[in-house]
């Protein structure tokens, strides 16, 4: 039996924890707009999360507060850079 | 349509223990969309925490098989170890996603189209499945990593 309590109007991904007694834990992901990571929804969990208003979408903490978009930080890394 | 693949990688938890590890090449983005994760040994009640993160250098590893999903498409440009004995050089903060498994679940990742893991067209670079830390035994984990190219 599934438990999903936590949803996301636009997931960008979703898992399942599956165990011997059959679904334990089903939950959607978001992911954030500059790093690329993916974060399962937790409300009250305390952790700061973000909005990008230029990417429009979610930041998955401070770490990723400056704008630099997903795909610009491929190009630096691809251009001998390194991940932000 | 992307050319789509399937990997699986085998190896034991511990602390900064890699799974599995997908390697980019110099000429495509590889995207995960689909990870699966569980015990291969006899489960005893113990967890992991897996983190799947980036690096920069693929480590020394066995070679793991990657078969494309379309059987009429060609041999990947991309490349995954498995067993690593050496580890990979990950990249301090790009933990990609993060979650902690006992060893009697199995735990599976499927991306919503556009919410893939992107890999940057840079060789030796990529993304691998490791525990951070583990309690109990060190037993086995087997690994699936679905991507496109």
């Amino acid at each position: 039996m599934s438990d999903k309590r936590f949803t996301a109007s636009k997931p960008s991904g979703h898992i399942i924890i599956s165990g011997p007694d059959g679904f334990l834990n089903e939950a959607d992901t978001l992911q954030c707009v500059h790093c690329g990571g993916h974060w399962v929804l937790s409300p009250g969990s305390g952790k700061i999360r973000g909005f990008c208003g230029k990417c429009n979408g979610p930041v998955c903490g401070p770490k990723c507060s400056e704008c630099v978009p997903m795909e610009r930080q491929l190009e630096i890394v691809e251009g001998g850079g390194t991940w932000l | 349509m992307a050319r789509r693949y399937g990997v699986i990688g085998q190896g034991d938890v511990g602390t900064d223990k890699t799974v599995l590890g997908l390697v980019s090449a110099a000429t495509i983005r590889p995207k995960i969309y689909d990870i699966v994760v569980g015990c291969t040994a006899t489960p005893a009640d113990g967890a992991s925490q897996f983190q799947l993160k980036r690096f920069t250098a693929a480590g020394t590893s066995t070679a793991a098989n990657i078969v494309a999903i379309d059987p009429g498409d060609p041999a990947t440009l991309a490349s995954a170890g498995q067993n690593h004995s050496s580890e990979p050089t990950y990249t301090s903060n790009t933990e990609m996603a993060a979650f902690s498994v006992n060893q009697r679940n199995t735990f599976r990742w499927v991306a919503a189209p556009g919410g893939e893991i992107v890999l940057p067209a840079t060789a030796s670079n990529g993304v691998g499945l490791k525990t951070a830390s583990s309690n109990g035994t060190t037993a086995n984990h087997e690994a699936t990593f679905f991507f496109e190219e």
